[in-house]
């Protein structure tokens, strides 16, 4: 009997997203089910990890398995995951406050480390759930936050060029208005060996409706991926963080752990009694 | 080697991939807006979206059914030839808005009827095999009076399309 292959509506579950029409989420939702279908991953043989913010959402409205963890833990939780069961494939979904502020540490590690997971960062330049804060990729001149009604006059973090110095083996940027770009990266990004870096540019039309305009300036990078860091930390550099295409890719060691066989749940247990 | 994109202009197995995807993407779009619109109490544009949903619904499984006897193509979703970001029949999500009323919804239907339409056009004038010209005239042909269509539809509720209605108490304010 011939098995039909898994249509892409086979990942999504029948929670309905609660995300604001016109929120650039949707488009991460619809790409990553499409990249699981092209890849036809059994839906039980996936783990979509996430912490908190409206993007962290994402699991909920997976059919896959799903941990909706705490603020900006959603690395360390995927890291324990993977190492685990490493024949599971551990992607993980979060925001730009999520990542970059309250997870900052846990996103240089996981570069670092390089387990084999994906993280997806759905950046928005703002704390949308808690009603529009600025976020550490905010710009220094936004001024539509009531706690920083004259801007952070800070530097926004440049989260390509930080995963790139932190070690990450795979690094992109992509765009929620080109949602099947998107899925071909999540595909390459899950095909890659190693941890994989999408950042996408996900615009919120409630808290920062001036997004509506990165349509038109969003462009591609001239140049495909490459796997020579300095050439990779120059083009992050030189650009003004609305290019897109996957950045660098490069063929590293993997951080995986031995499992001793003798450690099995009823020993995890022991250790995990209170 | 060099890799050649996908081109509904190919063959027929290649044009009824191309044309069953745009129903299923279409189809996809109008139900995630008629939950959203659902889900933040806006029957009005959810009515239409689930009406347009189910459209798209009938008319994928037309185009199934058609294809039948065909051998099926497989493609990535980044390989389609759509000319576009997205499939031509499907609404931008970017342009919803949670205040937005039948018209609004009605008029977004409008832009992707006739985007529709004018991708079948384009290929009947261009293909070289004339099964797909043929199939890609009857199509467009199709679209051409689903647009008629939705302007009666409009015609029936001529509601301004300047601004969004006003809410008072919208449910994220800045704090």
């Amino acid at each position: 009997m011939t098995v039909a292959p898994l249509p892409a509506k086979a990942y999504k579950s029948a929670t309905r997203p609660v995300w604001c029409p016109g929120c650039g989420h949707f488009a991460v939702l619809s790409a990553a089910t499409k990249a699981f279908a092209h890849l036809q991953l059994s839906p039980e043989a996936v783990a979509v990890i996430s912490g908190i913010g409206c993007s962290s959402r994402m699991p909920a409205y997976m059919s896959s398995y799903g941990f909706h963890g705490i603020h900006g833990r959603a690395l360390p939780v995927a890291t324990g995951l993977k190492t685990m069961r490493p024949e599971l494939t551990v992607v993980v979904a979060g925001g730009d406050g999520d990542g970059f502020s309250i997870g900052g540490n846990h996103f240089l590690h996981a570069c670092r480390r390089n387990v084999d997971i994906t993280y997806i960062v759905m950046d928005n330049e703002v704390y949308g759930m808690t009603k529009g804060q600025a976020s550490p990729t905010s710009p220094a001149d936004w001024t539509h936050g009531k706690l920083t009604p004259h801007g952070t006059g800070m530097r926004a973090f440049n989260p390509a060029a930080i995963a790139l110095a932190a070690g990450a083996s795979f690094v992109a940027r992509a765009f929620a208005g080109q949602p099947n770009e998107i899925a071909r990266m999540i595909t390459e990004a899950i095909s890659h060996r190693g941890f994989s870096f999408i950042q996408v540019l996900s615009p919120c039309p409630t808290f920062c409706p001036e997004q509506k305009n990165w349509k038109q300036i969003v462009k591609g990078f001239a140049d495909g991926p490459t796997n020579n860091t300095e050439e990779a930390a120059r083009r992050v550099h030189a650009d003004d963080g609305f290019s897109t295409g996957i950045i660098f890719k490069s063929s590293q060691p993997v951080w995986q752990p031995h499992l001793a066989d003798n450690k099995d749940a009823a020993f995890l247990g022991e250790e995990f009694a209170v | 080697m060099s890799r050649v994109k996908p081109t509904a202009l190919n063959s027929l197995p290649m044009f009824f991939a191309h044309a069953h995807a745009l129903e299923i993407e279409a189809m996809e779009r109008h139900q995630e807006l008629a939950d959203v619109m659902e889900v933040h109490n806006n029957a009005e544009a959810a009515a239409i979206f689930q009406r347009l949903a189910g459209y798209g619904e009938q008319h994928a499984a037309e185009v199934s059914e058609m294809m039948r006897e065909i051998e099926p193509v497989s493609i990535a979703p980044w390989d389609y030839d759509w000319g576009g970001t997205e499939a031509p029949e499907t609404s931008a999500m970017e342009n919803a808005d949670y205040r937005m009323t039948s018209a609004h919804a009605l008029n977004m239907a409008l832009l992707t009827e006739q985007a529709a339409h004018d991708y079948y056009a384009q290929i009947a004038a261009r293909a070289e095999n004339d099964d797909v010209r043929r199939y890609a005239e009857e199509f467009a042909e199709e679209e051409a009076q689903h647009v008629q269509y939705v302007r009666q539809w409009i015609a029936k509720n001529p509601v301004a399309l300047d601004e969004l209605p006003l809410d008072d108490d919208p449910a994220h304010m800045p704090e």
